[in-house]
């Protein structure tokens, strides 16, 4: 099997802001999502995404990463995609860094792989464990009596964990937080993510005045020695998201005994084959993951519910679902539904990719123009 | 897809030379390896096989390796063994520990979801990276010309880092590395495995009576912790070994700059899934390494090399090859072997498979 043609759209989706990153900031209406088709020459399709927010969340713009694409795409036109390994050996050998380019090379061979096996990626990475992948609900940044009603709804919705974003000011953060969770006396789960939004002190600060609420600190602040400071000090468990962006910043944060929980984010890790090397880790030294995705269409929400689905619950701290109101690029996506992810078993991705919903690509690779 | 049946056969595997000598006077005449036959409700079947090194290597002894799947078999049937890593922590919640005993039905599995996908294991580990895989060049423990032909021999294959087994005795193992460096050429380098022989004092002795001589050390002393002083102590590339059994001592070895490259002894590690986990965090963190396992025949050896075929050419130092050992062969079709050089058949899953006259009635079988 090999890599015949490398077809590449830009798929605009529709966002809302939710974190404290977007005060003070330019607030893009759409994300300009990146989703490839890789077609192989018997005949298969296999579909990636990587689909960055805007350019200010990390260090990934839909630009760039269409600009890696094409810098790898000559190397990897007659390669077989199914060599997954392989295949990230030759982005790498191309193109040092750039994740989230490899990302949607990574992701849309792993559904080639399993259209040319019969298998689902989680069958293919070892066997799938769940058919409903634990979700949790993010309460987006607001005041304290919005969140309290946003937290409500989203209760009725089925949901049993909750991320509330924080960040902005110390006062408010407390107040928010206090008036959300003083009294709560359920068994939900709950994540206050501050999104790189405080300064050590500030942070510090508010994990003291929380100091009496079960809750999960997410993230506090901008630099890893910030939050390891942090997390020396507070009682809380910390999970840590945009300040891990590889193995060897993980096995470090391990060393330094640095975090309770990861945010795996597929895109931000470089694809699957990466993103299940993390997840592996973590389950070595008890440490819990989220396995989600920053953003993107249901390629993004297949992808990561297959690594969901490949891993033990009782590990997962839940996984952000990205829903959005645009007209759906493939049918079968996994569900939202009651809290969960639910899953088919087709094979690969699981999905039936509408092409025509993609529209022209902007950028097409063949045989013919890598000689 | 349904496990049915799980069948345990016993193999005598004798060693061609006779004797194998490890440090501290351990010797073995051949191994005794258990082999596991997994049969489904859907026709396919899968083999595995676990194969200590005697009982005084690691914690792991033949016997207690068939104890071992016959305390597993009552949960582990009716589960899909096409899932590896569901059968796993079934495994895990049913048996603590011995991670050898699980490590014959996790490859078992493995060649089941390898045929159910209809690729070969490599497929599933990675992809095809190495064509043809290099053996270590072995040089065993026993002293003189054979050594000489030996070394010889690999390096007329390519072989570019020497294997040698040490006694455990400082003096004598210090004569050796002294005359077996005097026979290296420009590019050449020799590991010497203590196998946990020396004390970390007498492995600071060796290290500094041996300082001009390009050589890696593989587990000089019994313990992580032992061999971090030797270390520090002395900074000569280390190698683990016995004392990395879990994906998290790759972690701190690395993060303590200890480990420097790894034997990864797929056995020993408890089967292809913790294994393939720890090959994958070696690639990430740029960590060398040896794919072996302690004893072993036919499916063992295709394990590795299947493990080996889908690796970071870069990254592989070498693979064992049983038939070093012993020539006897308990599948129809071994692996193609070529001037230090093996590779797997291109059939599904592990590609190999018993023959059943040598194999012979099962000592048990549950269903």
């Amino acid at each position: 099997m090999k890599i015949e043609r490398i077809s590449v759209y830009s798929v605009a989706i529709p966002f809302k802001p939710l974190g404290s990153i977007w005060v003070d900031r330019r607030r893009p209406d759409h994300l300009d999502s990146t989703i490839v088709a890789i077609q192989a020459d018997n005949g298969l399709i296999g579909f990636g995404e990587s689909c960055p927010i805007g350019a200010v969340y990390l260090p990934a713009f839909a630009g760039g990463l269409r600009a890696g694409i094409d810098v790898m795409a000559g190397a990897l036109i007659g390669e077989n995609p199914t060599d997954i390994d392989a295949i990230y050996s030759v982005m790498d050998g191309v193109l040092t860094g750039h994740v989230h380019a490899k990302a949607a090379i990574d992701i849309a061979c792993w559904d080639l792989f399993g259209k040319s096996t019969g298998l689902s990626i989680s069958d293919l990475m070892g066997g799938r464990l769940l058919d409903l992948v634990p979700a949790y609900a993010s309460i987006p940044l607001s005041d304290s009596a919005q969140m309290c009603k946003t937290l409500e709804d989203r209760r009725q919705d089925g949901f049993q964990r909750f991320q509330i974003k924080v960040g902005g000011n110390v006062r408010e953060d407390i107040d928010r937080v206090n008036t959300l969770l003083a009294d709560d006396d359920s068994d939900d789960v709950f994540m206050v993510d501050a999104n790189r939004g405080w300064a050590k002190d500030d942070a510090l600060r508010v994990v003291k005045a929380l100091d009496h609420i079960d809750c999960y600190i997410e993230q506090p602040c901008a630099s890893y020695r910030a939050c390891l400071s942090i997390r020396r000090r507070a009682r809380h468990p910390v999970i840590l998201d945009e300040v891990i962006d590889s193995v060897t910043d993980l096995s470090r944060a391990i060393e330094d005994d640095a975090l309770d929980g990861l945010v795996i984010k597929i895109t931000h890790a470089g694809g699957l084959t990466p993103a299940r090397l993390m997840r592996d880790i973590c389950l070595a030294h008890g440490i819990k993951v989220r396995i989600e995705d920053t953003a993107g269409s249901e390629v993004t929400r297949a992808a990561q519910a297959q690594l969901a689905a490949a891993t033990p619950e009782n590990v997962q701290l839940g996984s952000y679902t990205f829903i959005n109101d645009m007209a759906p690029v493939a049918n079968n996506a996994p569900k939202l539904r009651e809290g969960a992810l639910h899953l088919n078993n087709d094979p690969g991705l699981g999905l039936d990719v509408d092409l025509t919903a993609l529209g022209d690509p902007v950028a097409v690779y063949t045989r013919g123009d890598c000689v | 897809m349904k496990l049915t049946s799980v069948a345990v056969y016993q193999v005598n595997l004798p060693f061609d030379g006779g004797v194998y000598q490890l440090s501290g006077g351990r010797e073995w005449t051949g191994m005794d390896s258990t082999i596991v036959k997994l049969e489904t409700d859907q026709g396919v079947v899968g083999w595995g096989e676990t194969c200590p090194f005697g009982a005084n290597y690691l914690q792991a002894f033949a016997e207690g390796a068939r104890q071992g799947i016959a305390e597993l078999a009552p949960s582990i049937l009716g589960r899909d063994p096409s899932k590896p890593s569901q059968m796993y922590e079934v495994m895990d919640r049913n048996m603590l520990g011995h991670p050898y005993v699980k490590h014959a039905i996790d490859m078992a599995c493995w060649d089941i979801l390898g045929k159910l996908a209809d690729v070969p294991l490599f497929s599933l580990l990675g992809g095809r990276r190495i064509d043809r895989v290099q053996s270590a060049g072995g040089i065993p423990l026993a002293a003189g010309e054979l050594q000489t032909n030996k070394m010889a021999l690999h390096r007329k294959n390519g072989c570019r880092q020497f294997s040698t087994k040490a006694s455990g005795n400082a003096e004598s193992d210090i004569e050796l590395l002294i005359k077996l460096g005097e026979k290296l050429q420009p590019q050449e380098s020799i590991k010497v495995d203590a196998n946990r022989g020396w004390r970390v004092d007498e492995a600071i002795r060796v290290m500094h009576a041996t300082s001009h001589i390009d050589l890696y050390f593989e587990q000089p002393c019994e313990t992580y912790e032992e061999c971090r002083a030797v270390h520090r102590a002395y900074g000569r590339p280390i190698i683990l070994d016995e004392c990395a059994l879990t994906l998290d001592t790759v972690v701190q070895g690395w993060n303590e700059g200890v480990c420097n490259a790894l034997n990864l002894k797929i056995g020993r590690v408890g089967g292809l899934t913790p294994a393939l986990r720890i090959r994958n965090l070696c690639a990430a963190l740029r960590i060398p390494f040896y794919i072996q396992c302690a004893g072993g025949n036919d499916l063992t050896q295709a394990a590795i090399v299947n493990l080996a075929h889908s690796s970071a050419p870069e990254l592989v130092l070498g693979i064992w090859d049983i038939g070093d050992l012993c020539r006897f062969n308990t599948c129809e079709n071994p692996l193609s072997r070529e001037d230090g050089y093996m590779w797997a058949n291109d059939a599904p899953g592990l590609g190999v498979e018993p023959s059943m006259a040598t194999l012979g009635e099962p000592e048990m079988v549950f269903s």
